[in-house]
Parts: C-alpha cells; sequence; structure tokens
C-alpha cells in the first residue's frame, strides 16, 4: 500500500518535472538558446525528452534496452546538437 | 479493421488536405458573415483550450466565439463520461498510426513497460504541469504537439511540402520521441498517449467518473466468464488492463475503450456495455 503509494507520487512528480522543465525552458530563453543559436525555438523539447523521461525508463528498463535507452539520449542529443549549431 | 477504418475518418475529418470537419464549420460560419480562415488540424486544437480554460476564460469565450471548433476537447470529454474515450481509442489519427504501425515492430525491439510503470500518475502528473506552464515560464501546448506533427507529414505527403519546412529542432524531436520512442517501439504504441497527451487525460478524467454511473458505457469485467490466460492484458495498447488475484483490473484514467480486450477475449468476459464496472 504504502509502496504504491509511493510509486504514484513519483509518477505525478516526475510528469509535472516533465513538464515544468519544458515551460521553464520555452521561457525568457533557453540555455541553449543563450549559449548557442537563434535557430533553438526555447521549447524545451529536448530538456524534455532527454532527461526525465529517458531516466525514467533507464531505472525501469533491464538488459539490453538499458543500451537502447541510452542509444536514443545519445541520438536526441546529437539531433538536438546539429540543429541548433 | 473497424477501427483503421475509423482512423481513415479521423483523418477525413480533422486534416489537411481533406479536413471535412474544419471545412463544414468555416462554411457554416462564412454564410453568417463571419470571418474564418479554413485550415488544417489546428482549427480544431485540443491542446491551447484546456490552457485557455483553467488560466484564461475570457479568452477561451473570445476565441470559441470565433472558431467554435475550440470546443472539441471539452465536448470529446463530456462525451468520454457516456461513451469512454471512444476518439482516443478510435478516430485519433496521432494516436492510431503509431499503434497500427507498431504490429509490425518485432516484440525483442519495443521497450516493454508494461507491468513495470503505472502510466496514470504521470499522465496526470504532465496534465497539471501542462495546465500551469503558462505562469511559469510559457506554454507547451503547441512545443509538444503530436497532433501537429502528423499534419506536417500528411501535408508533406499530399504534396504541401511547406509543412516541413517548420521542422525545427523543437519538431523533429518531438516527432522522433511520439513516433519512434513512444510511438512504433514502444510496447502498444500508446506511451505518447499514456504520457504526454493533455487532451487524452482530460477525457479520461471524465470517463473516470462517468464509469461509476450505471448507464455509461464502459469496458466491463464478468469475472465468472474470464479463464486467467491474459490475453487481454497483452492486447491492451494503453497498459489499461492488469491482473489483480484472480481476477483483473481497468484502469480508467488510462482505457480509451479501443476494444482491443473484448476481441482478445475467447470467452467474451470483457464487453463494452452499460452497467455496473464488474460483475
Amino acid at each position: 500500500m504504502l509502496r504504491e503509494l509511493r510509486q504514484r507520487i513519483w509518477g505525478y512528480l516526475a510528469g509535472m518535472g516533465i513538464a515544468f522543465t519544458g515551460a521553464l525552458a520555452s521561457g525568457a530563453g533557453s540555455v541553449p538558446q543563450r549559449l548557442c543559436s537563434s535557430a533553438c525555438f526555447s521549447c524545451g523539447a529536448c530538456t524534455l525528452a532527454a532527461l526525465p523521461l529517458l531516466a525514467l525508463f533507464f531505472r525501469k528498463a533491464e538488459g539490453r534496452m538499458r543500451y537502447a535507452i541510452l542509444a536514443i539520449s545519445a541520438l536526441l542529443v546529437v539531433v538536438a546538437y546539429t540543429t541548433l549549431v | 479493421m473497424y477501427r483503421v477504418l475509423a482512423l481513415l475518418l479521423g483523418i477525413l475529418l480533422f486534416y489537411a488536405p481533406f479536413a471535412l470537419l474544419v471545412k463544414a464549420t468555416a462554411q457554416l460560419l462564412e454564410s453568417q458573415g463571419l470571418i474564418y480562415v479554413v485550415g488544417d488540424v489546428h482549427r480544431a486544437c485540443l491542446r491551447m483550450p484546456i490552457n485557455w480554460a483553467f488560466l484564461d476564460p475570457g479568452k477561451l469565450i473570445a476565441r470559441v466565439l470565433m472558431n467554435p471548433l475550440y470546443l472539441t476537447v471539452f465536448i470529446l470529454a463530456v462525451l468520454s463520461f457516456f461513451l469512454a474515450p471512444l476518439f482516443c481509442g478510435w478516430l485519433c489519427p496521432a494516436g492510431n498510426i503509431p499503434e497500427h504501425l507498431n504490429r509490425f515492430v518485432p516484440r525483442r525491439l519495443k521497450l516493454n513497460l508494461r507491468g513495470k510503470l503505472d502510466p496514470a500518475p504521470i499522465r496526470y502528473g504532465f496534465l497539471v504541469g501542462f495546465i500551469l506552464s503558462p505562469k511559469l515560464g510559457g506554454s507547451i501546448a503547441c512545443s509538444f504537439c503530436n497532433y501537429s506533427q502528423l499534419q506536417r507529414v500528411l501535408s508533406a505527403v499530399f504534396g504541401d511540402f511547406h509543412a516541413l519546412a517548420y521542422w525545427s529542432s523543437t519538431a523533429i524531436i518531438t516527432f522522433a520521441l511520439w513516433f519512434f520512442v513512444l510511438g512504433v517501439f514502444i510496447d502498444g504504441g500508446r506511451g505518447w498517449c499514456n504520457f504526454a497527451c493533455p487532451a487524452g487525460a482530460l477525457q479520461n478524467l471524465f470517463h473516470r467518473v462517468g464509469s461509476k454511473l450505471p448507464f455509461t458505457l464502459k469496458i466491463r469485467f464478468f469475472r465468472d466468464r474470464c479463464n486467467d490466460c491474459g490475453r487481454c492484458v497483452d492486447a491492451c495498447p494503453t497498459w489499461a488492463i492488469r491482473e489483480a488475484r484472480n481476477s483483473i483490473s481497468v484502469n480508467r484514467f488510462v482505457c480509451n475503450a479501443c476494444k482491443d480486450c473484448v476481441v482478445a477475449c475467447p470467452n467474451g468476459a470483457l464487453a463494452y456495455s452499460r452497467g455496473g464496472e464488474a460483475e
């Protein structure tokens, strides 16, 4: 019961974290926009994508899937980087 | 088969170059002398009206007076109260296309979180964050819209390549996440719907309340017909069905009434009908 409640609370926090990270990043100019290029739309999609969700998935995944998630994260970073710069 | 036909109907109703619903509304408004721009799926946006409703109701009213299609998401929510989120399970092309394509991907290539992760808390945490996001820096209504991503693709397929010119880093990453990571390469193909669709979350919230009432339609479970084969659990694209001590439970916060479980059950232990949630 307590374990389920704890998992649920972490779920709510993860969901809100995904949205809030995106919102903060899309505010007064994201870090990549300030540092790299005006091509960045400051939407926070990269942050949203790469950090909380993949971290959550990485924690839940097992075996080879963990490597797949790492590869996807790396791919996203490369796409974001090459699009920005 | 019927779900594929419903998916095609969804494309015809909402997506340019067809967008029959949008065009019909436009004609109706133009006949009354109102200014209206014939557009694409954005005219029936399912995301921004949620933000307006909670943070600026006056803006919502003003926008709806110009374009009644902004009420679509709320009409769908009310329908979900009585009929379950049939739009999500049957009509929504943005959710259905990855799900159907997902069936062709080998199981070993899919990320399987079924039974390991309850999507409902993440989904509703995201909904709260989505609603409050404009107060925290910027709205994420457009940034992470899978609904419009599909419009870009369909526009390009039908010869309008201008839509792809707007593919920024945002769009590329949102597309990759919606279509690949949380779409065709996740078990069930409904990862984006499960985690990051505020329109679906709103509909399921109404469905959750409505499912408690005996006169509403919902997926119902008949214990005496179940032989615990678990096929419904595997068939559910939204991970809504869970086995629980010689029984199953349907999570109303994520069930989209696609009826795949009803079809998968060899004994008719699940049905989409009126009555109590389980018998």
